[in-house]
C-alpha cells in the first residue's frame, strides 16, 4: 500500500512539476517575445477579417509588446511558394500563416512548418475535441497546425427556389435543384473548378448523390471511381445545359456569383461561411429574400488553421500570437466582430454555433484532384 | 564624353540593370527549369494534352492582336487632333487608372444588370455584348486602356517631328495634304510607335487580373492558366507552369514579329495606295472629335459609377440609385491607407528617378559608344512572364538573405520601369539633333553641362512624362512587391489586389480610386514641369 502511495505521490509531484515547468517555460516564451515583430501571412480579400486582425494587432501590442504585421495576400499559395523557395539555412521572412487544405499538405510535405504546436501552445487545451479538427482535408494535422475557425459549405438561394420545389427545411436535394433549373433555365451556376467553392460544390454534390458513400473518405480506388463518378457526371450532364449561359461558361469566382445573385442574374450562389449572408445583408450588399440552404446529406464542414514557419526568426512571438488568437478573448471577439467567424473553443460550443447545418465530412484530398481534372477534361 | 571614371560607373550601372532580367532567367534555369526541360518528351506530351490548350493560346493571341490593331487604328484616326495638350488630361486619367478599376467600372455600367440599362428602365437583366466571361468585354477594356497610352506616345512623337516643315516642303512639291500626311507624317509616327505597340501586344497576351474578371473561363486565357499552375500544388503543376512560361515567351516573340511585320505591311500599303490611286484622304475632321467625346463620356461615367460604389449601400438591380450611403467607411478606408500611400509614393519616386536616370544614361552611352543595345535585351522584362523573372531574382537574393532589404525591392521593380521608360523616351531622344551638344562643347561647356542646358530643356516634356510613367508602372506592380517584400513594404497595389481577390466591395473601389488619383498626380507632374519650361 505504502509503495502504491509512494508511486502515486511521485506521479503527482511529477505532474505538478511538469505543469510548473511548462508555466515557467511559457513565461520565458512571453519574455522572449517582447519587442518582436511577427509577419502574419493571411488572405486579405475580406475587409471584416482585415479589421479583426487590426484589433488583434492592437491587443498583442498592448498585452504582449508584440508587433503583428498582417501581410495581405491575394492567395496564400504565394506565401507557401515563398517558404519553399527560400534559403533553407536562413530564417524565413514568413512567421505565421493562415492556411488549410492543399496549402497545408504541401507545406507539411515540404517540412516547412513548426512541429508540436499542440504541445507548445497553452490554449490548445481549450480547443474543441481533437477528432473534430485533427484531419485537414483527410490529412492528419499532427501538431503542425491548430484550428482557428470553422467553415461550412452553403448554398445561398432566393427564397422562391425552396418554395417552388416545396422544400420546407433548408435541405435541398440535387434532384430538387435540377427540377428548379428545368423550370428556370439560366438562373443557376457555380464558380469554375478548381476555384475553391466550385470544387467544394463538386465534392458536396457527389457526397449527396452517393448518399454519403464512405469510400469518398478514403483515397480513391478504381472500383470506387467507377461506381461513384458516373453519379456526378450523369447529374452534371443533365444540369449543365440548364445553367447560366447553358453551362458553356462559368463565373470566375464566388464573389462574382454573389454579385450576380444580388443583382437578380442568378438565383443561387455558394458560400463557405455560415455568417456571410447575414453580414452582407447588414452591410447593404445583399438584398433580403435570400436564404441559406445545404445539399441533402449534409454540408461539408471544415476548419481553417494557423501554422508557424519552421524557420521563423521569432518563434516565441509567433507562439504567443497564435496562443492569443486561440484565447477565449480573441475567439469571442472574432465571433462578435463583423467577420463573425465561429469559435473553435470547447466552452463556446454549447448553443453558440447554431448556424451550422448538419455536417458532412471533407472528402479525401485525392478525390479533389480526380474531380477537378475530370471536370476540366469533360467540360472545359 | 571623355573616357573617365563616370563613364565606367555609368556603363557598369546600365549594364547591370540590363543584365538583371537575363540573370533572372539564368538563375531560374539553374534553379530547376533544366530539370523540367530534361524530362523531355513524356512531360511535354502530357502538357500538350491539357484540355483546351489550343483554345487558350488562340484566345491570348487573338486578344493581343485585336487590342493592338484596334488601338492602332483609333490612334491613326485621332492623330491630327492630338496636338491640343488640354485634351490629354483624360488620357492621363485612363493611363493612371489600373486595368482592374476600369473593368470594375465597366461591369457596373454595361453588364446585363448595369447602370446604363437601369437608366433606360430595364427590369430584367439585359442582353448585351458586354458581360463577364466574354472576350469582347476583355477587348473593350484593353483597347480603352491601351489606346490612350499609344495616343500619348504618338502625340509626344508628333510634337517632336518637323511636321510643319514637311507640309511646307510637300506643298511646294505639289503634293496634297493627304499625301503628305500618309506618305511622310504617318510613317514617321508609326515608326515611333513600334515599341509601344510591341508592349501593348505582349501585355495583352500576358495580362492576368482583368482576364480573370472579364475574360472567358472555359477555357481561360493562357496567361491566366499559367498563373493558376504556378499557384497550384497538384501533381505536375510546377512543370506545367514552367512549360507554360516558355510557351508564353514564344507567344511574346511571335507577337513582336507580327507587330514589326504589320508596320512594314502598313507602310508599304499606305505608300502603294497613294501612288497608284488617290483613295486615301485625311480622316474626316469630325471623327476624332466624336471618338474623343465618346471616350470622355465613358470615362466620366466610369468614374461616376466608381464614386457611387465607394459609399453605396442597398444598390441592387433594377434600382437606379442606392437605398442608403455609408460615407464613414470611405473616410475610414482612406485614413487607414495613409501610411500605404506614403510608402507607395516613396517606392515609386525612388524607382522612377533611377529608371529615368538609367534610360537617359543608356541613350547617351549608346551615342558615346556608337552602338545600339539589343532591343530584346531592354524589353526582356516585358516579354517574359513576370513570375519567371521574379522567381529567378528570388533565388538570387535568397542566397544572401530571406529577409528583404529596401534595395532588393527597388531593384526588382527597376527593369519593368526601365523598359517602359525606354519605350517612351528612346524614340523621341533619337530625333534630337546631337550636334548642338558638340557646338556647346566647342564653346567651352562640358558634355553634361551642355546636356543639361540644351538637351534636357528641349526634352523636358518627354523626360517628365517618362518619369511619371515609370512611377505609374512602379505603383502598379503587385508580384514584385509581394514576392520580394514579404510584407516589409505594402503598397496601394498590394492592398488593392489582395482585397479585390475577395470581390468588388466598396473598400476595393475606394482603394482603386485612390490608386488612380496617385497615378494621375505622378503623370501630371510632367505637365507642370512642361508648362514651366515653356
Amino acid at each position: 500500500m505504502r509503495q502504491w502511495l509512494l508511486a502515486l505521490s511521485l506521479l503527482l509531484s511529477g505532474w505538478f512539476c511538469s505543469i510548473a515547468y511548462a508555466a515557467q517555460d511559457w513565461q520565458a516564451t512571453l519574455a522572449e517575445a517582447r519587442g518582436q515583430t511577427v509577419y502574419f501571412h493571411a488572405w486579405g480579400g475580406q475587409q471584416e477579417v482585415n479589421d479583426y486582425l487590426q484589433w488583434v494587432a492592437a491587443e498583442l501590442a498592448r498585452q504582449y509588446d508584440i508587433r503583428l504585421v498582417h501581410v495581405k495576400v491575394a492567395d496564400i499559395a504565394e506565401s507557401a511558394q515563398r517558404l519553399v523557395n527560400e534559403n533553407q539555412a536562413e530564417p524565413s521572412a514568413v512567421d505565421l500563416l493562415w492556411i488549410n487544405g492543399e496549402n497545408f499538405h504541401f507545406l507539411k510535405r515540404q517540412q516547412q512548418l513548426l512541429a508540436e504546436l499542440d504541445k507548445k501552445v497553452p490554449n490548445r487545451s481549450l480547443l474543441a475535441p481533437a477528432d473534430e479538427w485533427q484531419r485537414d482535408f483527410g490529412v492528419a494535422t499532427d501538431g503542425y497546425e491548430l484550428p482557428w475557425g470553422v467553415g461550412q459549405f452553403q448554398l445561398l438561394v432566393r427564397e422562391q427556389v425552396l418554395n417552388e420545389v416545396n422544400v420546407t427545411t433548408a435541405e435541398l436535394s440535387p434532384q430538387q435543384l435540377l427540377r428548379y433549373a428545368k423550370k428556370h433555365p439560366g438562373r443557376i451556376s457555380y464558380p469554375k473548378p478548381p476555384e475553391f467553392h466550385g470544387s467544394t460544390w463538386l465534392k458536396n454534390l457527389i457526397w449527396s448523390l452517393s448518399a454519403g458513400d464512405p469510400r469518398l473518405l478514403e483515397a480513391p480506388t478504381n472500383a470506387a471511381e467507377q461506381a461513384l463518378l458516373p453519379l456526378l457526371w450523369g447529374y452534371l450532364d443533365e444540369l449543365h445545359p440548364l445553367l447560366w449561359r447553358a453551362g458553356e461558361e462559368f463565373p470566375a469566382s464566388q464573389a462574382q456569383t454573389l454579385n450576380m445573385l444580388a443583382n437578380q442574374q442568378l438565383d443561387m450562389a455558394l458560400s463557405f461561411s455560415p455568417q456571410q449572408l447575414s453580414q452582407l445583408q447588414q452591410q447593404g450588399l445583399m438584398p433580403r429574400g435570400i436564404t441559406r440552404a445545404y445539399l441533402a446529406g449534409g454540408a461539408i464542414t471544415n476548419h481553417h488553421y494557423l501554422a508557424i514557419s519552421r524557420r521563423t526568426a521569432v518563434p516565441a512571438a509567433a507562439l504567443v500570437s497564435l496562443n492569443f488568437l486561440l484565447s477565449p478573448e480573441a475567439q469571442q471577439a472574432k465571433r462578435d466582430s463583423a467577420w463573425a467567424d465561429l469559435s473553435v473553443l470547447q466552452q463556446a460550443r454549447t448553443g453558440a454555433n447554431t448556424e451550422l447545418f448538419p455536417t458532412a465530412p471533407e472528402l479525401h484530398v485525392d478525390w479533389v484532384e480526380r474531380l477537378e481534372q475530370t471536370w476540366l477534361a469533360r467540360y472545359q | 564624353m571623355a573616357r573617365s571614371l563616370p563613364i565606367i560607373v555609368a556603363t557598369s550601372w546600365v549594364g547591370f540593370c540590363l543584365v538583371l532580367p537575363v540573370l533572372g532567367v539564368l538563375l531560374l534555369i539553374g534553379d530547376g527549369l533544366w530539370r523540367v526541360l530534361g524530362r523531355g518528351a513524356e512531360l511535354l506530351s502530357s502538357f500538350f494534352e491539357v484540355p483546351g490548350l489550343l483554345s487558350m493560346v488562340g484566345q491570348s493571341l487573338g486578344t493581343a492582336l485585336i487590342s493592338v490593331f484596334i488601338s492602332f487604328v483609333l490612334v491613326l484616326l485621332t492623330l491630327p487632333h492630338t496636338l491640343q495638350r488640354s485634351q490629354s488630361w483624360f488620357a492621363r486619367v485612363l493611363i493612371g487608372m489600373p486595368h482592374l478599376v476600369v473593368a470594375i467600372g465597366l461591369v457596373w455600367l454595361l453588364a446585363p444588370t448595369g447602370w446604363l440599362w437601369r437608366v433606360f428602365g430595364a427590369t430584367e437583366p439585359s442582353i448585351t455584348l458586354f458581360e463577364q466571361q466574354s472576350l469582347i468585354s476583355l477587348w473593350l477594356v484593353l483597347v480603352l486602356k491601351e489606346f490612350p497610352f499609344l495616343w500619348l506616345v504618338a502625340g509626344i512623337a508628333l510634337k517632336r517631328l518637323p511636321v510643319a516643315n514637311w507640309f511646307v516642303q510637300g506643298r511646294a512639291l505639289g503634293r496634297t495634304d493627304a499625301q503628305i500626311w500618309w506618305l511622310v507624317v504617318v510613317p514617321a509616327v508609326v515608326r515611333q510607335l513600334r515599341l509601344a505597340l510591341i508592349i501593348v501586344a505582349v501585355y495583352s497576351a500576358s495580362v492576368v487580373d482583368v482576364a480573370l474578371l472579364l475574360g472567358p473561363q472555359s477555357p481561360p486565357l493562357f496567361a491566366v492558366q499559367v498563373y493558376q499552375w504556378f499557384m497550384d500544388f497538384g501533381p505536375q503543376r510546377a512543370d506545367y507552369a514552367r512549360w507554360g512560361s516558355i510557351l508564353l515567351l514564344a507567344l511574346s516573340l511571335l507577337l513582336v514579329g507580327i507587330v514589326v511585320l504589320h508596320e512594314r505591311v502598313f507602310l508599304w500599303l499606305t505608300a502603294r495606295g497613294l501612288s497608284r490611286s488617290r483613295v486615301l484622304g485625311l480622316p474626316p475632321a469630325w471623327l476624332p472629335q466624336v471618338m474623343l467625346t465618346v471616350l470622355l463620356c465613358l470615362l466620366v461615367l466610369i468614374v461616376f459609377q466608381l464614386l457611387i460604389l465607394t459609399g453605396a449601400r442597398g444598390w441592387f438591380f433594377p434600382q437606379l440609385w442606392p437605398a442608403s450611403w455609408e460615407l464613414q467607411q470611405v473616410l475610414q478606408t482612406v485614413q487607414n491607407l495613409a501610411p500605404t500611400i506614403l510608402s507607395s509614393f516613396l517606392l515609386a519616386a525612388v524607382v522612377s528617378v533611377l529608371a529615368t536616370v538609367t534610360v537617359v544614361l543608356l541613350t547617351e552611352l549608346q551615342r558615346h559608344y556608337q552602338k545600339q543595345v539589343s532591343l530584346t535585351l531592354v524589353l526582356l522584362p516585358l516579354l517574359l512572364p513576370q513570375i519567371i523573372l521574379l522567381l529567378g531574382w528570388q533565388s538570387a537574393y535568397f542566397l544572401f538573405s530571406n529577409t528583404p532589404h529596401w534595395a532588393w525591392i527597388v531593384l526588382c521593380h527597376l527593369p519593368f520601369s526601365i523598359a517602359y521608360t525606354f519605350i517612351v523616351y528612346a524614340p523621341i531622344e533619337a530625333l534630337y539633333p546631337q550636334r548642338t551638344l558638340v557646338v556647346a562643347q566647342s564653346l567651352g561647356h562640358s558634355y553634361w553641362q551642355a546636356w543639361w542646358r540644351l538637351k534636357a530643356r528641349s526634352l523636358a516634356r518627354v523626360i517628365g512624362f517618362s518619369f511619371g510613367f515609370a512611377a505609374v508602372i512602379a505603383l502598379a506592380q503587385y508580384l514584385p512587391v509581394q514576392m520580394t517584400a514579404a510584407g516589409r513594404v505594402q503598397t496601394l497595389t498590394t492592398e488593392f489586389v489582395s482585397l479585390a481577390s475577395g470581390g468588388i466591395r466598396p473598400e476595393v473601389v475606394t482603394i482603386g480610386l485612390v490608386l488612380t488619383l496617385v497615378s494621375f498626380i505622378a503623370l501630371s507632374l510632367q505637365t507642370v514641369k512642361g508648362d514651366t519650361q515653356s
